[in-house]
């Protein structure tokens, strides 16, 4: 892929902590494209994020729109956007605090564009941050995200706290922001119906380590749900699957199309969601840690 | 290193802290009153230093790990965060040693002699301000990262206690009659300007050391 065409590039991103590792990771993002970046507590989701806003020391490259940390630290920052789960404002400031700091610190920063936002979402302008509910502390990092000139927009777990309304309107939101073709957006979450809504790449992470990236189409077609009954669970057919969920009557087994011989089994096949594949990925790599 | 992001970053410390820096108000009463009391306008100054190293470390018991992302995160170099808190300290420091100067005009008008062994004392005090600061914003950089937000509240107490028996010592050092310290201090009082400056220098040189090696401290470390 050309460089032009790419956001975010990650190489060989490695993090080494007491006891967990982050190894490898390695991923590009396109311009244009959303991407989910999912995986259980304690994957490594949220070191991966530190580690492509300049947080941490690690091991790899990282270029966002062709900009590295290393070569320009000022320029990297002013091309991330990130909104996280808790609000990272200082809690006695109140709105005219925050705009100030940003257009002191970001040169894209438009206040006219944040107060449209602070507008829409009814924020009080004159109440300190920490008086603001979970919901408006989300809507306000939002706001100051957009109201600037951005190439990447990273969420960590941004949408969690969100009442279902909220939660609609700024995966629209995160919509609109790549509608250019030249921004994307990158986030990390649990909620599968987020990524089966808007995701167009999906990266699962266990461990420190990639289990699989690729679209969101591409998994949805890869891999096929089998369902039958208890007794049929170790049937010939499923030797390959990813993994097979039993309960006391039934069996549903996660296997990719091409590992499944259609004509030696007479099981009900169902098309998978996001939410189907990342679970019984989860699921296989607790049961045994070695699988990928 | 851009002296204006340092600025800004001392101007966001200061907003984050502004409670706390309303309480020099209070250091400043206290002062004013220990030097008319005693009658010992050096009082103030000495007053206002121990209020001064209290109140220049606050930023550091605020800082808390999610805001503190914020801040690493706002395009500017970690160095200029640094170097804007070291900022907010002499800030401190020349904000508490003015209200000690004032605080001694005070004391003229009210009839208090001030010597020319209190402008020594004085420049002693503003270099051993300089001094402790320095050191105790190394230990915040090297250790603060690792101690809870109370055990903070109680050893940001230990420079500004040890520079107040301390000068106050060397005040008393200074002014007693004992015939042998009396000697020694004739002696050294020959040479009081210099020593005074250079006293002062090195304070300096120590402070610009301390901000030098902070960023050391910072640059290999995890800023979440």
């Amino acid at each position: 892929m050309d460089m032009e065409e790419i956001v975010m590039e990650v190489r060989g991103l490695r993090k080494v902590y007491d006891g967990f590792e982050l190894k490898d990771i390695s991923f590009t993002l396109p311009k244009g494209y959303i991407m989910g970046y999912v995986g259980q507590n304690g994957a490594g989701k949220t070191t991966t994020i530190h580690s492509i806003l300049g947080l941490l020391n690690r091991e790899g490259s990282i270029c966002i729109d062709g900009c590295s940390f290393e070569e320009d630290e000022v320029m990297y920052k002013e091309k991330i956007g990130f909104v996280r789960d808790e609000c990272y404002f200082p809690s006695n400031f109140i709105m005219k605090d925050i705009v100030r700091i940003m257009k002191q610190f970001y040169v894209t920063f438009d206040e006219t564009i944040f107060y449209e936002y602070i507008r829409r979402w009814k924020l009080p302008e004159k109440k300190k941050i920490d008086s603001f509910s979970k919901g408006m502390k989300i809507k306000l990092m939002l706001s100051t995200v957009l109201a600037r000139d951005t190439k990447v927009l990273i969420l960590d777990e941004a949408t969690a706290g969100l009442d279902p309304i909220s939660r609609d309107e700024v995966l629209e939101i995160l919509q609109d922001y790549i509608k250019d073709g030249d921004r994307s957006v990158f986030f990390s979450t649990h909620l599968m119906e987020d990524l089966e809504k808007i995701a167009d790449y999906i990266f699962f992470i266990h461990n420190g380590q990639q289990v699989f990236f690729d679209t969101k189409d591409a998994l949805i077609m890869d891999y096929v749900l089998v369902k039958g009954g208890f007794e049929d669970a170790g049937h010939e057919s499923l030797k390959r699957a990813v993994h097979i969920q039993k309960s006391k009557v039934s069996f549903e087994a996660l296997i990719k199309k091409s590992d499944l011989d259609q004509t030696k089994h007479s099981f009900l096949v169902e098309k998978v969601s996001v939410d189907d594949v990342v679970t019984h990925y989860m699921k296989k790599l607790n049961e045994d840690p070695l699988y990928c | 290193m851009n002296i204006k992001r340092m600025l800004q970053f001392t101007e966001i410390d200061t907003k984050i802290t502004i409670i706390q820096v309303k309480t020099l108000v209070v250091f400043t009463a206290i002062a004013i009153i220990l030097s008319i009391g005693m009658k010992q306008p050096t009082w103030a100054v000495i007053y206002m230093g121990f209020g001064s190293l209290i109140l220049s470390t606050t930023p550091f018991a605020y800082d808390s790990k999610i805001e503190n992302g914020f801040l690493a995160l706002l395009p500017a170099k970690n160095s200029e965060r640094i170097g804007g808190r070291y900022l907010y300290f002499l800030g401190m420091v020349v904000l508490g040693f003015t209200v000690g100067i004032l605080a001694m005009l005070i004391n003229v008008l009210m009839g208090i002699e001030v010597t020319k062994m209190d402008g020594i004392v004085t420049m002693l005090a503003f270099g051993g301000i300089i001094l402790f600061g320095s050191l105790q914003m190394l230990v915040f950089y090297q250790f603060g990262k690792h101690v809870g937000q109370q055990l903070i509240g109680i050893i940001r107490l230990v420079p500004g206690l040890l520079f107040f028996v301390g000068m106050n010592a060397m005040n008393g050092l200074i002014r007693q009659r004992d015939p042998q310290m009396k000697t020694v201090m004739t002696h050294l009082f020959q040479y009081r300007v210099a020593l005074t400056i250079g006293f002062v220098i090195v304070s300096v040189v120590v402070f610009i050391l301390s901000i030098a090696i902070a960023n050391r401290i910072c640059q290999n470390r995890d800023l979440d």
